[in-house]
């Protein structure tokens, strides 16, 4: 009798019994661990995902998937993560975060352009060519906080887009930044996020 | 302190706590200089708001993807604050008017989410707040987040409730995308039952969204979060990603008061959202949501979801009109509007049947049907035709008269369904129910009567009444007798208005104008061939020819014929088991069970092509007529041979005292309790399938565990009730899979082969699941699994004759199941790993054995008394004879895997018993039959 049995399916969450430090994990998978690598993916897609959702002009949104950008942002980063030096999870988010920024700017760029190309079709355009997050707080303060906060710190950057765009709460904080309690990390990102806000108005403390 | 400094700082916590601050009263505390950098933080607040709205960290959704938490009292280390008696461990969520955390009510020792208001307590609305929270602690029901406590403790106002782990609706379908109408029916359902029991504590709800919807443990749908008055007049202001306004009721967006209805429509929102991942009218603000509300800018249901039943889109519709008069008066008037879909089932048009949609639409076999179904309303010229497929329902007061002679008609037009239903009284009569609606009515004027027809037009029926055949307007007036029909087999009704009938047994096919007139025979007899009836005329569309069914004693003469009004000798077409009908160039015809259609030419007679099957369990009656009927517009009713198996499930105490139902009648098949008896899984047959449900018995419902396309059977629990082991064909044989049921991952594969094979039992280490394959050579044998992906498997009962329905001991150390022994199937029990010695338990035949202890177990006789036996662990050891328990209503013990399933701390079992009066509906209806295909059966 044949017997057909599926292959593993890498695909799938980690399982929780499974789970270990993302650290470790990073650490693994720098020592070239393909297993470390897949939990690392799984565990960091669905909220890169749903970030770029909201930093992806719904032009593009239409024209690209979600999905494989921010598949083939990720897998680049993980790709270089031997010549990256890992300092924690905050750092591999944050460049993660920034792998894809680039190729959504790229992206956006490239429609732009076939925008310009195309007939001036809906009264919208402008609106299209937007992402949810520049609708909701206009493109200049976007651009205004991304400047501001490629001036900050690393740590403090870190701190800035695990919590406020990342959604991480205290206790990974503390676990990505190595901060001692959740607490610890709630203090460090109130301070980045009032030093973010001194420089965003012009103003860098001194 | 530096109070500038201060204001600072206090905004920069707000922002990183997801807090709403009062950003002027900060700004006004600053000077000049420092005004801008709150301004700047008032920035990076919203920043931070839209990203969450994005990242929906809503309630409990975030858990799924954090590491585990354990449910253990925390330490005070653990814990980030104390409030009160209630120790805080972690946030989970944040909101524009509070944060949710876990914590650990150190009082009650449990864990409970805590949220905490945002504001100060001696706020009028946080008041009123705190007042409806106290009202809503009072509502206990499964679908709504207990409350347990509200109290002000530092100026602070907090709400505890119990701690669901689940993920949110919004983030089901973001990560999942739309669910399936069945699903969806379920989600409308279990919220109806909430909303009803909110309302009914006298508290309007006012947020309901998919991020407040929790789908919790074992699927159970609850409503989370409440408004609590606060939340409408706040949002509404912001103008950016905000959900509320979507989900609004329009005469909320232009200053009207929340309502019940308002309430309503917000769940009808819910719904559309859940069925589309869209929103009926959006906009990117409160303003230009209601702008298109006035302009009358909305998406419609069934242009997003043609496939969804109607009565799904009809509820949603009724919901969501603008108009609040318009809507449902309560929850459980919307509740009783869904439900009438409940009993459509799941409506998904598989790419198989698309195909073969596209391949009929390309033989322009279809050109009658767009737009033709019932209340379709404009769409796409490519959109595919619905296939709907529910079970028609029982007029009130009255049940369908049994199966023999009765079979449903449907309207040519496809709107109405004529049937026969007996009264109480014991008065036969004719039912009408109109497709669109679930109402059945009966039909005046027309007692006694049997076998109706439509005419072309669809506004006239005739049947057989007085020993008549009479016509009758659908309308209403008088029944006009044509002519004589003793004992009639049916007839039909021609374009050009001739009526053809079977007057008795023994004759062959007359006619008579539908105006009145004298009847002349058309067929006669031949009574060489040992033909004894021609019987169940129909008209072949578009032709002067017409179909009938020959009774003759020789089996190579019985079979459909093709006759002709113009004359000519009819020709046999096929031999069947019963008669057939023509529709849309196909032959309809039932084989082995199943409606199958097959290309038919009516000039020349022929049948070509490949014999599709329909749909399954179509019956015949005993009078040789097909169980079904089409319409012109391709809507098939059709007499299923399943309602003889319908089944009530009732607790026993061991001595046979009923102690109650606790849900029927229904297709039941296996039910099986969890290790704690609170929760019974069966197999749950619907028109189109079978599919595994959970019924939770402490709360009452069901609710579904896998949602494919594809058939589920056999469910069986893991010892910690955690998973489930069942069947499933989607590969084409009975393949093993295993489902974590506290995930909506898909479920995993354990075994695959090309043997139809089901899981019996699981050990209660929770290392094997006994199975039972079917061997090459036909045999069934018993296997022992682990159940994961490429596990390892044994075989412990492997010989010719049969071994089926494995049980594990509760020590795990043997294994009872059945075997053909000399002819008797009994009960045998081997030890694990077997040694080779079988003790025979069972004297007189047995089946469904099911472990009391280690040393005892019950089983069925086969005449479906329950008897209890001993099964001493000493191999040498006598057993005494099994003794009787009490009789069962199982009448056929052998016929399925478990008849009952015994909670053995409750001391109870539950049986699953067949009916005494058989299931009063017996037809199902499929709307579109061409677009509705099954695989043939594989073994019966």
């Amino acid at each position: 009798m044949s017997q057909e049995l599926p292959p593993p399916d890498l695909s799938a969450p980690v399982s929780p019994a499974a789970a270990e430090s993302s650290l470790r994990l990073l650490h693994r998978a720098k020592e070239g661990d393909e297993a470390a690598l897949e939990a690392l993916l799984a565990r960091s897609l669905p909220r890169l995902r749903r970030w770029a959702s909201g930093r992806l002009p719904r032009t593009a949104r239409l024209a690209a998937d979600t999905e494989d950008l921010v598949q083939d942002s990720i897998v680049r980063v993980l790709r270089n993560l031997r010549t990256f030096e890992i300092r924690g999870d905050g750092a591999f988010q944050a460049y993660a975060r920034q792998a894809i920024l680039n190729r959504i700017v790229d992206i956006h760029r490239r429609t732009e352009r076939s925008w310009r190309h195309a007939e001036p079709l809906a009264s919208d355009l402008p609106a299209a060519s937007l992402s949810p997050l520049e609708l909701a707080i206009g493109a200049e303060n976007v651009e205004r906080y991304e400047r501001a906060l490629a001036a900050l710190r690393e740590e403090d950057r870190q701190a800035v887009i695990l919590r406020l765009e990342l959604g991480y709460d205290f206790r990974e904080i503390a676990e990505a930044l190595g901060r001692p309690s959740p607490e610890a990390a709630r203090v460090a990102v109130s301070r980045a996020v009032a030093r973010l806000s001194r420089i965003m108005s012009g103003d860098d403390g001194s | 302190m530096d109070p500038e400094r201060d204001a600072i700082e206090a905004g920069a916590e707000a922002v990183v706590d997801g807090q709403e601050p009062d950003w002027d009263g900060l700004a006004s505390r600053a000077d000049v200089r420092e005004q801008t950098v709150v301004q700047q933080l008032r920035l990076l607040a919203r920043i931070g708001a839209v990203h969450r709205s994005l990242t929906g960290f809503d309630a409990a959704g975030e858990l799924e993807t954090s590491p585990p938490v354990s449910a253990a009292r925390p330490t005070a280390d653990e814990a980030l604050f104390e409030w009160g008696h209630l120790r805080v461990i972690e946030q989970v969520g944040a909101g524009s008017f509070g944060d949710v955390y876990r914590a650990w009510d150190l009082r009650l020792d449990r864990e409970v989410a805590l949220k905490l208001l945002r504001a100060g307590a001696r706020d009028e609305r946080w008041a009123t707040a705190s007042r409806e929270a106290q009202l809503l602690a009072r509502v206990r029901d499964p679908h709504v987040m207990t409350i347990f406590g509200v109290e002000e403790i530092d100026g602070r106002v907090g709400i505890w409730s119990e701690f669901l782990r689940g993920r949110t609706v919004a983030d089901l379908v973001r990560s999942e995308g739309p669910l399936s109408a069945g699903e969806v029916i379920l989600l409308g359902d279990a919220m109806c039952r909430a909303l009803a029991a909110v309302h009914q504590s006298g508290v309007l709800h006012r947020d309901i969204k998919a991020q407040n919807v929790i789908r919790a443990q074992y699927g159970r749908y609850v409503l989370a979060d409440f408004g609590l008055g606060l939340d409408l007049g706040a949002r509404a202001e912001d103008d950016g990603a905000a959900g509320t306004p979507l989900y609004a009721a329009p005469e909320l967006l232009i200053g009207g008061r929340p309502s019940v209805r308002s309430d309503l429509y917000s769940l009808g929102v819910l719904l559309f959202f859940a069925l589309t991942g869209q929103f009926p009218v959006e906009g990117r603000s409160a303003g230009e949501i209601a702008e298109h509300h006035r302009a009358g800018r909305r998406r419609r249901l069934h242009d997003l979801r043609p496939d969804v039943p109607h009565a799904l889109v009809e509820a949603l519709d009724r919901a969501l009109d603008p108009r609040p008069g318009e809507r449902p008066s309560t929850a459980a008037a919307m509740r009783s509007a869904l439900l009438v879909a409940l009993g459509q089932a799941e409506v998904r048009l598989p790419q198989r049947s698309q195909r073969l949609a596209l391949g009929l639409a390309g033989l322009a076999l279809v050109l009658a049907a767009a737009g033709y179904l019932v209340g379709q309303r404009a769409s796409g010229p490519t959109a595919p035709l619905p296939v709907i497929h529910f079970e028609l329902g029982a007029p009130v007061n009255a049940s369908m008269t049994e199966g023999s002679r009765n079979v449903a008609a449907v309207s040519p037009d496809g709107q109405r369904i004529a049937f026969v239903g007996t009264e109480p009284s014991g008065t036969t009569r004719i039912f009408l129910r109109l497709l669109r609606s679930p109402e059945i009515v009966p039909l005046a004027g027309s007692t006694g009567a049997a076998t109706p027809f439509w005419s072309p037009d669809s506004q006239q029926l005739a049947f057989f009444a007085d020993g008549k055949v009479k016509t009758m307007r659908v309308s209403g007036g008088p029944a006009i007798p044509l002519a004589d029909a003793k004992d009639s087999r049916g007839g039909a009704w021609t374009p050009d208005n001739t009526i053809l009938f079977a007057p008795e047994p023994r004759d062959g096919i007359h006619q008579v104008s539908a105006d009145g007139g004298p009847s002349r025979p058309v067929t006669t007899l031949d009574r060489d061939r040992g033909e004894t009836g021609h019987w169940w005329p129909s008209v072949i569309p578009g032709t002067r020819r017409f179909l009938f069914w020959v009774q003759s004693e020789r089996q190579d003469v019985s079979g459909v014929y093709m006759g002709n009004l113009d004359g000519g000798s009819p020709v046999r077409i096929a031999g069947a088991a019963g008669s057939g009908l023509v529709a849309d160039g196909h032959l309809l015809l039932v084989r082995d069970d199943v409606l199958t259609a097959q290309r038919f030419s009516a000039d020349s007679g022929r049948l070509s092509g490949p014999v599709i099957p329909v749909v399954r369990d179509v019956a015949v009656t005993w009078l040789a007529q097909g169980g079904f009927s089409v319409s012109e517009t391709g809507v098939l009713v059709y007499a299923s041979t399943r309602t003889k198996d319908a089944r009530q499930l009732v607790w026993y105490d061991l001595a046979g005292q009923p102690l109650g139902q606790i849900d029927g009648p229904g297709f039941f098949r296996n039910p099986e309790l969890n290790e704690t008896g609170d929760m019974a899984a069966v197999q749950y047959y619907t028109a189109a399938r079978s599919e595994i449900r959970v019924y939770d018995l402490t709360r009452g419902g069901w609710f579904r565990i896998t949602d494919g396309e594809e058939s589920t059977e056999n469910p069986v629990w893991s010892p910690d009730g955690q998973r489930m082991a069942f069947v499933s064909q989607r590969r084409g044989y009975g393949d093993i899979y295993v489902k974590d049921i506290r995930s909506t991952a898909p479920p995993e594969l354990v075994w695959a082969s090309q043997q139809d094979k089901m899981p019996t039992d699981w050990s209660p280490d929770g290392q094997w699941l006994a199975v039972v394959e079917m061997s090459a050579s036909g045999s069934y044998d018993l296997h022992l699994v682990e159940p994961r992906a490429g596990g390892r498997r044994v075989p412990v009962a492997a010989t010719p004759p049969h071994e089926v329905n494995g049980r594990f001991s509760p020590d795990g150390r043997r294994l009872a199941y059945i075997t053909k022994q000399s002819d008797t199937y009994n009960v045998v029990v081997s030890s694990l790993p077997p040694d080779g010695r079988l003790r025979t338990v069972s004297t007189t035949g047995g089946f469904d054995p099911y472990w009391l202890s280690s040393e005892r177990l019950v089983y069925l006789d086969p005449t479906g008394v329950l008897m209890e036996a001993t099964v001493p662990l000493d191999p040498d050891a006598r057993a005494p004879a099994p003794r009787r328990r009490f009789g069962t209503r199982v009448d056929t013990p052998g016929s399925s895997r478990n008849h009952y399933a015994v909670d053995v701390r409750g001391g109870r079992l539950l049986l699953n018993e067949p009916l005494v009066d058989p299931m009063s509906s017996a037809f199902s209806v499929i709307t579109n039959w061409r677009g509705h295909t099954v695989q043939p059966p594989t073994e019966r």
